[in-house]
C-alpha cells in the first residue's frame, strides 16, 4: 500500500514537471514586450508628480483575450523602479473622462499593444495614446538576438491608430 | 471608587474575557495594516480580467478548511484542554509569520496563495475566538457586552493601524508596512499565550444544545446574519473591482475600506439602542433591508463618494446585525456552551462570507449591476424574513392558552411516534391538566387516567402506554 502511494506521487511529480526543452511561451511575450515598451517610454519619459516617487504606466492590452497574468507580473517586476505598471481592463481607469479630448491622466504614460504575430521574427502594433485626437501608432518588427532577448529591426513604421480608436 | 475599579476589572464588560482585550486589539492593528500594504500590491498593478482565475481558485480554497476540517477538528479541539486558545494562538501567530513571507513577495505571483492564507487565518482567528468567548464568559448575560465591546476595540485599533500605515507608507513602502503589520500579529499572538487554558466541562446534555442550536429563531437568525455576511465578502470584490476598473486611485479604495470600519464602530454604540425599541430578529430584518436600500441608491450614481456611503451602511448593518444574532444565541441557546456548537455557527457565516466573495469574481458585474443584484437579493431576504415574522405573529394570536392542551397532546403523539413512549405519556397527562384547567372534565375520567399514568410509569408496559395515550387523546379533544 505504501509502496503504491510512493510510486502515484512520483509518477505525479514527472507528469507535473515541463519537459527541460520545452520553452515558456510566456517567456517568449515577455520579452517581446519588454522590448517594445522600454522602447516607447524612453523615447519621452514622463515626470512623477512626486519627485521621490514613480510615474504611472498605463497598459492596454489590444487582444480581447489580454496578456496572461505572468506576463503581467513579469513586466511590472522589471518597471517597478522606473514605472508603476498599470494593466487596465476598462480605458477609463487611464483617461480623464471629465476634461475635453479626454486626455490621459497627469503624470502617466498610456501605451497599448497589439498581438505578437510571426514566430523567428516577431510584428506587434504599439499605440501611444495623449488624448482622442493625439494617438502615434507604430509597428514594431523584432528579431531573437540571443535566449529570451530580443531586439528591434530598423525604425518603428508609423501607423494608422487603430487599437485606440475603437472605444474600450 | 468601587465602581471605577469595578469598571477596570471588566474592560470588556467581564472579567474573565480581559485576556481576549490584547489578542483582539494587535490583530486589528494587524488586519489594518495588512490591508493597507495590498494598496501597494500587485493587485493594483495587474488587470482584474487576468487576476480572476487566481481569485478565484484561492477563494475556493478558503472553502475547503471550513467546509472539510471545520466539522471534523471542531470536537477534538472541544476536548483537548487549552485547544480553543492553541486555534487562536495558531490563527494570530501563523498570520505573522506569512505576513513576514508576504513582505516581499507584494509583487510577485506569490502574493494570491500568501494573501489568501493570512485571509483563512484571518476566518479561522474569528471562528475560534467567538467560539472561545462563551467559554471565557462566566455570565451568560455579558455575552453580547464583551462580543459588543471586543467588535468597539477592533475598531479603534484599526483606526491607530491607519494612521501608523499612512506614516510608513510615506516614510518607506508598503513592505515596512506588512513588516509592522507582521510584528503586530506576533504580539497578538504572545498576547494570546495569556488566555486561561480552558477546558468546557459540559454543562448540559449533547441533546439539550443540539436541540437549542437548531431552534426555528437561532435558524432564522443565522440565515438573515449569513445574508449580510455574503453582502459583505460579494461587496468587497465587487466594489474593490468596481473601483479599481473606474480608474479611482488606491487612496479611495482604502477610504471606502475604512468606512466600512467606521460604520462597525458605529453599528456597536448604535446596537444597543436599537435593542431597547426593537427585538432582535426585527433589527436582524432592518439591518437587511437598510443595506438593500443603500446598495440601491449607490447603484443610482456609483462612484468613490457613493462607494464610501455604502461601505459606511454594509460596515453599519453588519455590525448591529452580529450583535442581534449574538443576542439570539444568547438567548435561545443558553445551554450551548461548548466551541463546536459556536464554531458550527461561525463557519456557515464564513463560508456565506466566501460564497458572496465568490459570486463577485464570477459574474464581474458592472458597477451599478451587480449593486442592484445584491439589493434585489437582500431585498428577497428581508422580504422573506418579514413574511416569516407575519406568519408566526398570526400563529401566536391564534395560539393561546385554549389551545394548550391539543398543543401539548400533538407532542406526545409526536414524542410517541418517535419512540419515547415514557415521555410521552407523561406529556399526555400534562395535556389532560392543561385541559381540566380550561374545560370541565369528568372527574373519574381524569382520575382514571392519572391511575393508569402511574401504572405506565411504573412498569413501562407499552400496552398501558398505549391505553393512556388513547385516554387522553379522547379526553382533551372531546372536552378541551
Amino acid at each position: 500500500m505504501g509502496r503504491w502511494l510512493v510510486v502515484t506521487i512520483a509518477a505525479l511529480l514527472l507528469v507535473s514537471c515541463p519537459a527541460e526543452t520545452e520553452e515558456d511561451p510566456n517567456e517568449r511575450i515577455t520579452a517581446i514586450y519588454l522590448t517594445v515598451l522600454n522602447d516607447v517610454v524612453t523615447d519621452s519619459p514622463v515626470e512623477p508628480e512626486d519627485p521621490e516617487g514613480v510615474a504611472t504606466l498605463f497598459i492596454e492590452a489590444f487582444d480581447p483575450e489580454g496578456l496572461p497574468l505572468e506576463v503581467q507580473v513579469e513586466i511590472v517586476a522589471d518597471f517597478v523602479d522606473r514605472y508603476d505598471v498599470r494593466f487596465i481592463d476598462d480605458r477609463v481607469e487611464a483617461t480623464d473622462i471629465e476634461t475635453p479630448g479626454t486626455p490621459v491622466r497627469p503624470f502617466s504614460v498610456f501605451v497599448g499593444v497589439g498581438p505578437i504575430a510571426g514566430d523567428d521574427t516577431a510584428d506587434v502594433r504599439v499605440e501611444r495614446y495623449f488624448t482622442d485626437n493625439d494617438i502615434d501608432a507604430y509597428r514594431y518588427t523584432l528579431t531573437e538576438a540571443s535566449e529570451a532577448s530580443w531586439s528591434i529591426v530598423g525604425t518603428p513604421e508609423a501607423i494608422e491608430p487603430e487599437g485606440f480608436a475603437v472605444s474600450s | 471608587m468601587r465602581k471605577r475599579a469595578e469598571a477596570a476589572r471588566s474592560v470588556l464588560g467581564d472579567a474573565a474575557a480581559n485576556p481576549l482585550l490584547p489578542v483582539q486589539a494587535f490583530h486589528s492593528i494587524g488586519e489594518g495594516l495588512f490591508a493597507l500594504s495590498l494598496v501597494g500590491s500587485l493587485f493594483f498593478n495587474v488587470s482584474v480580467d487576468a487576476a480572476r482565475p487566481k481569485i478565484l481558485l484561492y477563494l475556493a480554497l478558503t472553502m475547503a478548511p471550513f467546509a472539510i476540517l471545520a466539522p471534523l477538528i471542531g470536537p477534538v479541539i472541544d476536548t483537548l484542554k487549552g485547544g480553543q486558545r492553541a486555534v487562536l494562538l495558531i490563527s494570530v501567530g501563523g498570520r505573522a509569520i506569512v505576513a513576514l513571507l508576504l513582505a516581499t513577495q507584494l509583487k510577485t505571483l506569490l502574493l494570491y496563495p500568501q494573501a489568501f492564507v493570512i485571509v483563512v487565518l484571518a476566518k479561522v482567528y474569528v471562528v475560534s475566538r467567538n467560539a472561545l468567548i462563551p467559554s471565557l464568559v462566566e455570565d451568560r448575560d455579558h455575552l453580547v457586552v464583551v462580543n459588543s465591546h471586543l467588535a468597539r476595540v477592533g475598531a479603534i485599533a484599526g483606526i491607530v493601524a491607519a494612521s501608523i500605515g499612512i506614516g510608513i507608507l510615506q516614510l518607506a513602502s508598503a513592505t515596512w508596512v506588512l513588516r509592522a503589520g507582521a510584528v503586530a500579529y506576533a504580539l497578538g499572538a504572545l498576547a494570546a499565550l495569556r488566555i486561561p487554558p480552558h477546558h468546557v466541562e459540559d454543562p448540559v446534555s449533547e441533546v439539550v444544545e443540539s436541540t437549542e442550536m437548531h431552534g426555528p429563531g437561532i435558524h432564522a437568525a443565522t440565515v438573515g446574519m449569513a445574508g449580510l455576511r455574503a453582502a459583505t465578502g460579494f461587496a468587497f470584490f465587487h466594489v474593490g473591482f468596481s473601483l479599481k476598473t473606474s480608474g479611482h486611485p488606491a487612496w479611495v479604495i482604502g477610504a471606502v475600506a475604512a468606512a466600512a470600519a467606521l460604520g462597525a464602530f458605529a453599528g456597536t454604540f448604535a446596537a444597543p439602542r436599537l435593542r431597547k425599541l426593537y427585538d432582535q430578529q426585527t433589527i436582524i430584518t432592518g439591518a437587511v433591508l437598510l443595506l438593500a436600500i443603500v446598495a440601491i441608491l449607490a447603484a443610482l450614481r456609483f462612484h468613490g463618494s457613493t462607494a464610501f456611503g455604502f461601505a459606511l451602511a454594509l460596515g453599519f448593518t453588519g455590525s448591529i446585525g452580529r450583535r442581534a444574532f449574538d443576542g439570539v444565541v444568547q438567548t435561545e441557546a443558553p445551554h450551548a456552551k461548548r466551541g463546536r456548537a459556536y464554531a458550527g455557527l461561525e463557519t456557515r457565516l464564513e463560508l456565506a462570507w466566501v460564497a458572496g466573495a465568490l459570486t463577485a469574481v464570477i459574474a464581474r458585474a458592472n458597477d451599478w449591476l451587480g449593486l442592484v443584484a445584491l439589493a434585489v437579493a437582500l431585498g428577497g431576504l428581508a422580504f422573506e424574513r418579514v413574511k416569516a415574522s407575519i406568519d408566526a405573529s398570526r400563529v401566536e394570536a391564534k395560539v393561546g392558552v385554549d389551545t394548550l392542551p391539543l398543543r401539548l397532546l400533538e407532542t406526545a403523539e409526536a414524542v410517541a411516534a418517535r419512540g419515547d413512549r415514557q415521555q410521552a405519556v407523561l406529556v399526555a397527562l400534562a395535556a389532560a391538566d392543561a385541559a381540566a384547567l380550561v374545560a370541565d372534565l369528568p372527574p373519574h375520567e381524569l382520575e382514571k387516567l392519572r391511575e393508569r399514568g402511574r401504572e405506565a410509569a411504573r412498569e413501562n408496559d407499552p400496552e398501558v402506554e398505549d391505553e393512556v395515550l388513547q385516554l387522553a387523546h379522547q379526553l382533551v379533544t372531546e372536552f378541551a
